[in-house]
């Protein structure tokens, strides 16, 4: 039996969250060039988002018809504590020395997990998450979990429009020219405040969007889910380049598809039968993010960084 | 009264005052030349000029209000455009959405597409070039896409920081025509040039600084005949 084409696409999924999340690092960082470690966190909080407006609806409403809502109400919760974050935690810091935003970042991460579990009703434990009902899609050389149908078409959609917005739209140049020289973005009359603010919020939306995937996809939200997702997605974004939204996508994809493969494979290699199943997985990424930065420290899609003239 | 403004201006990098309290003044359809030698203040005082600093005193008015406390984005919306020193031309971004860029306040959506025509005119290398990323250029056509830029603004004063920096003389030479052809268009011009010789001669006006300081002031002509610029600046002993 032949089950690589499952795991192709249960590694897609899997990496097309990643990307989503790391979307959020990248941006910031070509951006600001700070590692915005709260951004688990603001994926959790998207999560958490989505769950509440779950639980407003009436009993029974049908998933599909409040998975709009969710999608909204956890967008709008991410969005506000990352745009938040960065108007009174970084932003105060800016032009400072870089080791204060980034202490920030952690200590935000954890008040903002914190605050969850003490303030969220019964969120000391894993609040469990709807679930789409139904079996998997069977497209004969292939079976698509029904769950990772929402994540395989939330990352197009997403990445398309992020992908246009950036490179078709006057915000879009202006959020480039301002990644590549923010000073000389000034001088073209960009208000540079505007972009940072953008990019924090279009990442928090795209981590919110992952959240419910998660979601979906282990039946639960709870307050450290952020931290795991985020460290996977923050090596998602090295991986493919940092600064690079395309690259943070690219990353995304290699680290879950690489995940799958070593779950799935791994201990068939003779020799090495103690090192395959899920409890390796989180080594092989990481050994594959060392093996990367070792061959290519700039990431697949990152570009080499030049001394500015 | 002038179009730019200039009273005792001060700037500091932490303690350390890299200008001291310098005057001068812009008339518009003027061109200005500041020279002096590296670290001399002359890349600050522009920096201050456009936003990108804040001063440490003194005053700037441009076209009648003042600049302090004014941002940089909202500088430029003024009329004042600043081609800054190292050109600063955006690496990875077509030279067409590098223009694009310089026009970034302007609504006028056929307005900028004249505008591009016509430095695609001046500078046909740039035409030819225009879906290439703008990193690709050499140095020379990097400072016309650096002017250009800065011309999409349709400015009311242009601030040129150092454009034959690092040039051939030919290529130096071509940029210095096309400063002289905007002066002759009427375009308001403070140029900071290390070529005093090429920058004198097309001033109406220059200044002379020295750490941080206008030692001397003059008009082209005065300050191209003066022994003490001569021998400091223009390589005479």
């Amino acid at each position: 039996m032949n089950d690589l084409p499952d795991q192709l696409a249960n590694g897609l999924a899997l990496g097309a969250l990643y990307g989503l999340i790391a979307i959020g690092y990248t941006m910031v960082y070509g951006i600001v060039q700070l590692i915005n470690f709260a951004h688990g966190e603001i994926f959790m909080i998207g999560g958490f988002g989505a769950l509440t407006a779950w639980l407003w609806l009436p009993a029974g409403t049908s998933l599909t018809l409040a998975l709009p809502l969710m999608i909204l109400l956890g967008v709008v919760c991410a969005v506000l504590v990352g745009v938040g974050a960065e108007r009174f935690a970084y932003r105060p810091l800016r032009g400072g020395p870089r080791l204060s935003p980034l202490i920030t970042a952690i200590g935000l991460s954890l008040a903002l997990q914190q605050a969850i579990w003490a303030f969220y009703p019964d969120a000391k434990k894993a609040r469990p998450f709807p679930q789409f009902e139904g079996g998997d899609f069977d497209l004969g050389f292939v079976s698509i979990a029904r769950e990772d149908l929402f994540i395989y078409v939330a990352a197009l959609v997403c990445m398309l429009t992020l992908g246009l917005f950036v490179s078709k739209t006057r915000t879009g140049r202006a959020m480039q020219a301002t990644s590549q020289d923010p000073d000389t973005a000034k001088l073209m009359g960009v208000n540079t405040d505007r972009i940072i603010v953008m990019a924090f919020a279009i990442g928090a939306a795209f981590a919110a969007i992952a959240a419910i995937a998660q979601g979906f996809k282990t039946g639960e939200v709870q307050f450290r889910m952020g931290f795991i997702a985020g460290l996977k997605a923050f090596t998602a974004a090295v991986l493919g380049g940092i600064g690079n939204i395309y690259g943070a996508m690219v990353g995304g994809l290699v680290l879950g598809v690489a995940e799958a493969m070593a779950i799935a494979y791994i201990g068939n290699v003779p020799g090495m039968e103690q090192f395959g199943g899920g409890s390796w997985k989180d080594v092989w990424a990481f050994a594959l993010l060392i093996l990367v930065l070792l061959i290519r420290p700039q990431g697949i899609l990152g570009e080499r960084v030049t001394d500015r003239a | 009264m002038a179009l730019l403004e200039v009273e005792n201006l001060r700037v500091a990098y932490g303690k350390i005052e890299a200008v001291k309290g310098i005057s001068f003044t812009v008339e518009a359809g003027q061109v200005v030349t500041l020279i002096g030698t590296n670290g001399a203040g002359k890349t600050t005082t522009l920096r201050t000029l456009s936003g990108l600093l804040k001063p440490a005193g003194g005053s700037v008015s441009f076209d009648g209000q003042p600049l302090a406390g004014v941002g940089a984005h909202k500088i430029v919306a003024m009329g004042l455009a600043h081609s800054p020193e190292g050109r600063r031309i955006f690496p990875r971004l077509s030279i067409e959405e590098n223009l694009r860029l310089g026009a970034f306040l302007r609504k006028d959506t056929e307005g900028i597409a004249e505008d591009i025509a016509r430095y695609y005119e001046l500078f046909p290398i740039l035409g030819e070039r225009r879906r290439q990323a703008a990193g690709t250029l050499s140095g020379g056509e990097q400072q016309m896409l650096a002017m250009a830029r800065a011309l999409m603004s349709r400015p009311k004063l242009l601030m040129l920081d150092e454009p034959s920096m690092g040039l051939s003389p030919i290529m130096m030479q071509k940029i210095m025509e096309t400063i002289r052809e905007l002066k002759a268009q009427g375009t308001t011009i403070l140029l900071v040039e290390q070529n005093a010789q090429a920058a004198l001669e097309l001033a109406d006006y220059g200044h002379v600084m020295e750490i941080g300081n206008v030692v001397l002031s003059g008009t082209g002509e005065e300050l191209i005949h003066d022994e003490s610029v001569r021998k400091a600046y223009l390589g005479e002993d």
